[in-house]
């Protein structure tokens, strides 16, 4: 019992609670953010504990601007001037940091609590994942731990806490269920800025090597789900980019194609140089961040939902840069004829650098002479790459006419040598043709059957036009290595470039394998319902339910399922709280005639306890100890409830095990 | 606005009160007890907006579920908060009297119909005081709660106002409890010079008191129940019936304590007078009688006697009908 007058002061427990809860609270952001952050928390966090132990004094009004100035230039160095992502949380954190200084009564815990639970929300920005939703709840769960016991009088230790408080917080889950279905999700307010940081991924360029780093890499790069059948991995093309630019050294886009990026067009324009022959395709992908616009589809698309738009080149692309992950869907035509959009898509894909790679273009043409026809020309190129030519990771380093030094002299290396060469030199013999980058194959997640494309996935190919049957895709590292393209780039690879490839850590472990299918099924469907569940998928979702959508319906659904809930846990609580209906002793002697009745004594209707627990003592002299001890404190209970006689009952019932005992 | 909201709650004041009229058990049911969200609740509201505006302009679901979470927790804190008061028992316990200007100290029993835990109350009369405690597995815990004594006479609690911020501190939970419960307030003591002495002072030679003593006086008839040491078992033998020995004790002095002797016009100031001469003569051992207007006790000693003349002077001129029992 204690009197109230003012605020209640910090206890040491609580005091480190907050400490421990701030720590969890606080790491994830340092994965992003500079490090000097954590050694502010740690500053003020020392200064906080020296003030808790009476050393130090709080700070006086010169001691925090200091502090506060301190910070803003150390932000201002590593960030500049703008307004980035990183600058406003580091700001946060700061501020969650330094108001520790001013923790003096319930209301400072109560508020830095409350900053807590937000900064816990904006750590959800940066990861989302299931593992980071459910570290961020277990966050959540001990600030409501630390709340809760500033609203009881009598606390023992906070760890013991924690369990009552997970109690109540368990209830409010199906309530937040309920919210998270039916609440309308609304188009962003206004822009925010994102995080920005390196992000793996195709750029919008190939040059020598550009594809060396996303092969070592094992992230994500999408997730694709068939409605239908996978298809064959050799027929999973996932087109990205289409370059019809050389600079000699570089591929990338031409002007034209640039333009078109910025350019989101309607589709029946687009769709009217495609014909699209055989069965459809259709598929869900979920995007990973890349920071850039363009998307991943099979060619040839046919529809695509409202997220996304169609650009030249039988391409996707978001209408702004992909930052947060992104799920869209798309039809394809796996069987299609593109034809030319127009004129000067021709001349555009014949341009050539001015200078450099003589021979192959002396090569080119001396072959087309020999051949007659693009299609036997391709026929002979191929057919050479196929004799001379090997796939590897590791190739040996180009010159300056890289085409003439890989074509004629080296003659190892991937794909992107071998679309550039490919292109280059049907280029030089006049035959219109231009690189496709994107990504081939995938590893199907045999838990969950969908197929996982990865960084070290990414692949470049050519597109060739030809007379009469207009752009036909040719790939020629599936001539090379044809395994690359039937089963995946690990299988393509000697022993000594797998070494280079990415792999999964534990690869040649079966169960371990199995164990990283599993978690990435888990993420995907996290990712696919939860992080997807957007305003579509909700009405869809509720027209299942509740047949036909309208505000009244929805009200009435809400307020009926929140309310029947609500009673539902009332009706819950109550029924688990024992009346106490008889005293604290006759329920202790009705447990112990519960305990005795297993050996066979029930007590007769006129039996006193004390009559009772005799006649009991008499038939087993081995319990007479405890029993004695027993009838003493009942008596003792029944005549003035004592609260540690009570206690001192309830133990010994505990401890009393007949049978035990017995043996 | 403001004339508004005190008229609101003035109106709800009177209908709570109906809600749950005076008693010497009180035991909080659905009736009585009220939720409403606290100033951290309206916060959290508020905090619950910002993270839902941050998770839809991100797009973020995760974010989103944690604004739900949030607003889940409070709804459910409602069910916890009611059901932190529902059956809370509170009876009044014994009580030590006091003076007028002293801290009254209430007791109160605060016990639970349940085996479950009360957490967090908080029992407040005035604005500026309150009496925090828990009830852990309905064990009934004695709460004292003080009131200040104004006026002499009897001093009943006032309505105690019951709330708590559990479990965890978004929704006050709230009930009045109004306790019949009062205590007798004594007239503070203030020392004068001379005891205000009436006519019939006895104040030396030989006098005999009231009370028991060891000087023996003579005999009496028996009386039924009369212990039996003081039975004249000599008289008995000789067949000469029963009779008892009367002793008495040989008081030396004896006052009455007389209204009339003071000069003062001022009642309250009297009485105070007389108080202190009571608390004198009583802590002295010395025998003394009490003359009021309307009222008289006799000459006596001991504790209930000065309690006897204590009460007199408490319930001078009050009409509580009540006073007599």
């Amino acid at each position: 019992m204690t009197s109230l007058s003012a605020p209640r002061t910090i206890s040491r427990n609580s005091l480190a609670w907050l400490f421990a809860v701030q720590v969890l609270v606080l790491a994830p952001h340092f994965f992003y953010l500079p490090l000097w952050l954590a050694v502010v928390w740690l500053l003020v966090a020392f200064w906080r504990w020296r003030i808790f132990q009476g050393a130090w004094n709080y700070p006086n009004k010169v001691q925090k601007s200091l502090a506060v100035a301190a910070c803003c230039v150390g932000l201002l160095l590593t960030f500049g001037s703008g307004v980035r992502f990183e600058l406003l949380i580091s700001l946060l954190l700061i501020g969650f940091s330094l108001k520790l200084l001013e923790l003096k009564n319930r209301t400072d815990f109560v508020l830095l609590i409350f900053i807590a639970f937000f900064i816990v929300a904006t750590q959800f920005i940066e990861f989302n994942q299931f593992a980071a939703a459910f570290y961020g709840f277990f966050c959540v769960a001990l600030l409501c731990t630390a709340l809760m016991q500033l609203y009881k009088n009598t606390v023992s230790s906070l760890v013991r806490e924690v369990l009552p408080s997970f109690y109540i917080l368990m209830q409010a889950i199906p309530f937040m269920l309920l919210l998270f279905i039916v609440v309308p999700r609304l188009g962003s307010f206004w822009a925010v800025p994102s995080p920005q940081h390196a992000k793996t991924g195709m750029s919008d360029a190939m040059a020598p090597g550009s594809f060396t780093e996303l092969m070592e890499s094992d992230e994500l790069a999408f997730r694709v789900t068939f409605t239908g059948k996978i298809p064959s991995h050799d027929k999973l093309y996932w087109r990205g980019l289409v370059f019809s630019f050389f600079d000699g050294n570089r591929w990338t886009q031409a002007r034209e194609q640039q333009i078109e990026n910025r350019v989101n067009q309607t589709s029946k324009r687009l769709r009217s140089h495609i014909d699209y022959i055989g069965d459809k395709t259709e598929y869900d992908v979920i995007a990973e961040p890349s920071g850039q616009m363009w998307l991943y589809a099979l060619a040839a698309p046919i529809s695509w939902s409202d997220n996304i738009g169609f650009a030249g080149d039988l391409r996707v692309q978001a209408f702004a840069p992909v930052t947060e992950r992104m799920s869209y869907k798309v039809i394809s035509s796996l069987n299609y004829n593109l034809h030319l959009r127009s004129d000067n898509e021709l001349t555009a894909n014949l341009q050539l650098p001015k200078s450099g790679n003589l021979k192959t273009r002396e090569q080119a043409k001396q072959w087309m002479q020999d051949t007659g026809t693009p299609e036997k020309l391709i026929e002979k190129l191929l057919s050479y790459y196929h004799q001379k030519f090997t796939y590897t990771l590791n190739p040996p380093a180009l010159g300056a006419n890289n085409v003439d030094d890989f074509l004629w002299r080296t003659q190892q290396g991937f794909c992107e040598h071998f679309s550039s060469s490919f292109v280059f030199f049907l280029r030089a013999a006049g035959v219109p043709a231009r690189v496709v980058v994107g990504y081939q194959g995938g590893d199907i997640n045999s838990i969950d059957n969908y197929l996982v494309v990865h960084q070290r996935d990414a692949h470049a190919w050519a597109e060739v036009w030809l007379e009469g049957r207009g752009w036909v895709m040719f790939d020629p590292t599936a001539i090379v290595a044809p395994e690359r393209v039937r089963k995946g780039i690990a299988e393509s690879l000697s022993a000594a470039d797998q070494k280079m490839l990415a792999k999964p850590f534990g690869a040649s472990l079966k169960l371990l394998l199995l164990a990283r299918e599993q978690w990435d099924a888990l993420n995907y469907q996290w990712t696919r319902w939860v992080m997807n569940y957007d305003s579509s998928l909700q009405s869809s979702l509720l027209e299942n339910i509740m047949g036909e959508v309208s505000a009244a319906r929805m009200a009435l659904f809400v307020l009926a399922s929140g309310g029947l809930a609500l009673l539902l846990l009332l009706a819950f609580l109550m029924l688990r709280t024992r009346k106490r209906d008889i005293s604290d002793a006759v329920f202790v002697y009705r447990q112990l005639c519960k305990k005795l009745a297993t050996l066979g004594f029930t007590p007769l209707p006129s039996e006193t306890p004390r009559a009772f627990l005799l006649r009991v003592t008499a038939a087993r002299t081995d319990l007479s100890a405890p029993l004695v001890r027993f009838a003493q404190l009942f008596e003792v209970m029944v005549y003035g409830e004592q609260s540690h006689i009570r206690d001192q009952l309830l133990k010994e019932l505990a401890a009393f095990n007949p049978r035990k005992v017995a043996f | 606005m403001s004339t508004l909201l005190y008229k609101f709650q003035t109106y709800f004041q009177r209908w709570a009160a109906q809600r749950s009229p005076r008693s010497t058990q009180i035991v909080l049911r659905h009736r009585t007890i009220y939720v409403f969200p606290s100033k951290q609740g309206v916060a959290l509201l508020l905090l619950v907006l910002l993270i839902w505006v941050l998770g839809t302009n991100y797009q973020n679901n995760i974010i989103l579920g944690l604004a739900f979470f949030l607003l889940s927790l409070m709804l459910v804190s409602i069910i916890h908060a009611f059901k932190n008061l529902l059956g809370l028992t509170f009876s009044p316990e014994t009580i030590q009297n006091a003076i007028v200007g002293e801290m009254a100290p209430f007791n109160i029993r605060i016990g639970s119909s349940y085996l479950t835990n009360h957490y967090g109350l908080l029992l407040t009369m005035d604005k500026t005081e309150s009496v925090a405690t828990d009830v852990i597995a309905g064990h009934a815990q004695i709460v004292n709660v003080g009131v200040t004594a104004s006026h002499r006479g009897w001093l009943t609690l006032p309505r105690i106002l019951l709330k708590s911020y559990f479990p965890f501190g978004l929704i006050r939970a709230w009930a009045y409890i109004d306790l019949d419960h009062r205590v007798l307030i004594f007239p503070q003591p203030i020392e004068t010079a001379l005891p205000p002495l009436g006519i019939g002072q006895g104040a030396d030679g030989i006098y005999l008191s009231h009370q028991l003593g060891d000087e023996f006086q003579g005999f009496q008839t028996y009386q039924l129940g009369a212990p039996l040491a003081r039975i004249a078992w000599k008289h008995y033998a000789r067949g000469a019936g029963m009779y008892l020995k009367d002793y008495r004790a040989l008081q030396s002095e004896h006052y009455w304590l007389d209204w009339d002797a003071l000069s003062s016009h001022d009642i309250e100031l009297r009485l105070s007078h007389l108080s202190y001469w009571v608390n004198e003569f009583s802590s002295k051992n010395i025998e003394f009688g009490l003359r009021l207007p309307r009222f008289t006790l006799e000459l006596g000693v001991g504790d209930s006697h000065r309690l006897q003349a204590l009460t007199a002077l408490a319930l001078f001129g009050c009409e509580d009908k009540r006073s007599g029992s």
